[in-house]
């Protein structure tokens, strides 16, 4: 039963998420772009290059370490989807190799990125709190990306679209790193192993000993890794669609010019009203995506 | 006087025969005996429809007589509207572990003329490993690939069909697995890991398309080393069909046979009943779950009717 169980699930995860990529894909980049053309955002956003302003340029490190990150991701998805399916001759336990490798880096980079928020001099963890005035412009920011509205509700440097999403990727990283981790059965502490220690005394007995566990644990592991997937597929919609010099800048292909008032006169005909009447505007406010 | 020429001239003529006609014997029969390895007597057909007959005085302990026509890439005859071609590769058995054999330590009914006019010599070679594997001839008799002598009819011919030893392992080729001072057994256990396919693949289709789970069947044809081979699971000369308790694959025996000795799920907390019977279902059985899926088969019409449209195949 439990056999036919996991088969079954294994096929519906590799149907369901495919398809899901599939329809991100489309919704993104052919029905959203295919929108911005009649409402006129493609226009002034692509043909007459007003595009948000920002009144800040990231510092090099982060830059350098968000497209260190960006490989090792991707180094991660490559080989993570390579052992599941081998999709050429050879390389397994290369494979294995390059995803642990990618695995330790990428967990560096998150302990840095703990460290950039909480101690740095930049200490910038609150700009990725939700708060209740985040939470009041929810409706407003998802009626702005639907077409429902031109307006967006700026009230600090991140959206609360993007506050949910950056907060939810900090999430995976752990969860992924913890289900990874599980995955691992060679012993390294008193004759134990990860999977033992992480998983094997709690969620063994639940469901039939610590190998079928671990057997789960996989299952959530390459369901977390396609979360990342379309996650990172809007990230790269929204970043280049809606702001493309700051994406430039990020990847040092054309600096950013910022504006130190960027926030305090017009730079966007769709959000005129509302910068006008912007109460609660962070001074060090930038709009990203 | 006239009498005494006559007995010289006759005595003289006497002498002459005697002399000449062994040697001429000697010219016509090359002075050989059966442990010289010449291997010049021996000529290859002119072409393969030609008629051939040669009678064979060729030395048997060696290969260099047999490798004077079968060395030639161009060694064919036409045999039943077939092209066959009887090339034997003289560097792949430089590299077997029978390099040192002789062709007749296997072709051991070999006619000593040609055409070699033997009933059945390639089952005759494919069992002649037996002759010196006898260990592993006599757990080949127990599994399910031995054949039933006693068999008649449809039941023989179902016989017929069962493999021999050459028939999984080769002939010419056969890698060496024991180490040698070259080092050369690690390349021979990586070769024949990747010949699944041949060794069982070939008769067994149904399992060998149906061995394509994620982590097994899929990596093991993309040429993984760390993916089990068939018989790394199903074990090899006293082979059982999987439903008898004897085999190594029965659900009796699936935790060992995953789990100790060479077994891969050695490592802690991969192997359990419940975990190794879960994954040995799937590791044949994704292939159903997937042929059963209904997005799948949806998705499967659909690609068959636009296929069909263009003239593709609808199957």
């Amino acid at each position: 039963m439990s056999a036919i169980l996991l088969a079954n699930v294994n096929v519906w995860l590799d149907i369901i998420f495919v398809t899901l990529e599939i329809l991100v894909f489309i919704v993104f980049f052919v029905v959203h772009l295919g929108v911005s053309i009649p409402t006129g955002r493609f226009r002034k956003q692509w043909i007459e290059k007003k595009w948000p302003k920002h009144d800040w340029r990231a510092p090099a490190l982060p830059k350098l370490i968000h497209f260190q990150h960006l490989v090792m991701m991707l180094l991660l998805g490559l080989s993570g989807m390579y052992i599941r399916f081998p999709f050429f001759e050879g390389g397994r336990t290369a494979m294995r190799y390059v995803h642990y490798v990618a695995m330790v880096i990428v967990g560096i980079n998150f302990l840095w990125r703990l460290w950039y928020a909480f101690y740095s001099k930049e200490r910038d963890y609150k700009e990725f709190a939700i708060g209740k005035k985040d939470l009041a412009t929810l409706l407003g920011v998802v009626a702005y990306y639907t077409y429902f509205s031109n307006d967006k509700p700026h009230v600090a440097k991140y959206n609360v679209m993007q506050k949910m999403a950056y907060d939810m990727f900090g999430l995976l990283m752990i969860a992924q790193g913890f289900t990874g981790l599980a995955l691992l059965t060679q012993p390294f502490l008193f004759g134990t192993s990860p999977r033992e220690l992480l998983i094997g005394w709690w969620l063994g007995p639940l469901v039939g000993g610590t190998a079928m566990a671990g057997a789960w644990i996989r299952v959530v592991h390459y369901a977390i890794n396609w979360l990342f997937i379309i996650i990172t597929t809007v990230h790269i919609y929204l970043a280049a669609g809606i702001d493309l010099p700051c994406t430039l800048d990020f990847f040092g292909l054309k600096k950013l010019e910022t504006d130190p008032n960027a926030y305090h006169h017009d730079h966007d005909d769709d959000h005129d009203d509302h910068h006008a009447d912007a109460p609660a505007l962070s001074p060090a406010a930038a709009e990203a995506d | 006087m006239r009498a005494t020429r006559i007995r010289l001239i006759a005595i003289a003529v006497l002498a002459t025969v005697l002399i000449a006609v062994p040697a001429v014997a000697l010219a016509v029969t090359p002075a050989t005996s059966p442990l010289t390895m010449t291997t010049s007597v021996a000529t290859r057909s002119v072409s393969p429809t030609a008629p051939y007959a040669l009678d064979f005085t060729l030395p048997t302990e060696s290969k260099a007589g047999c490798m004077v026509c079968h060395g030639d890439k161009n060694l064919t005859r036409l045999k039943g509207g077939k092209t066959i071609n009887y090339f034997i590769d003289a560097e792949a058995i430089g590299k077997s572990t029978h390099a040192n054999q002789f062709c007749v330590s296997c072709h051991l009914d070999f006619a000593y003329k040609a055409p070699h006019t033997t009933s059945d010599w390639q089952s005759t070679a494919k069992l002649a490993c037996k002759n010196c594997h006898n260990d592993q001839f006599l757990a080949f008799g127990k599994g399910a690939h031995r054949r039933a002598i006693d068999a008649t009819g449809t039941a023989a011919k179902l016989e017929a069909t069962k493999p021999l030893c050459g028939d999984c392992h080769g002939s010419h080729d056969i890698m060496r697995l024991k180490e040698t001072s070259e080092g050369v057994a690690a390349v021979g256990k990586a070769e024949l890991h990747a010949r699944g396919y041949e060794v069982c693949g070939r008769c067994h289709q149904d399992y060998w398309n149906s061995y394509n789970d994620y982590y097994h069947g899929a990596a093991y044809k993309a040429g993984a080393k760390d993916a089990p081979a068939c018989w790394d699971c199903h074990g090899w000369h006293d082979i059982y069909p999987s439903k008898d308790v004897r085999s190594k694959v029965n659900a009796a025996h699936l935790v060992e046979t995953c789990s100790t000795g060479d077994g891969c799920h050695q490592q802690h907390g991969t192997a359990s009943d419940e975990f190794i019977k879960a994954s040995a279902s799937m590791i044949h059985g994704k292939q159903k779950v997937r042929a059963e899926n209904p997005v799948l088969v949806f998705l499967k019409r659909i690609t068959d009717a636009v296929g069909g449209l263009f003239g593709g195949s609808s199957k």
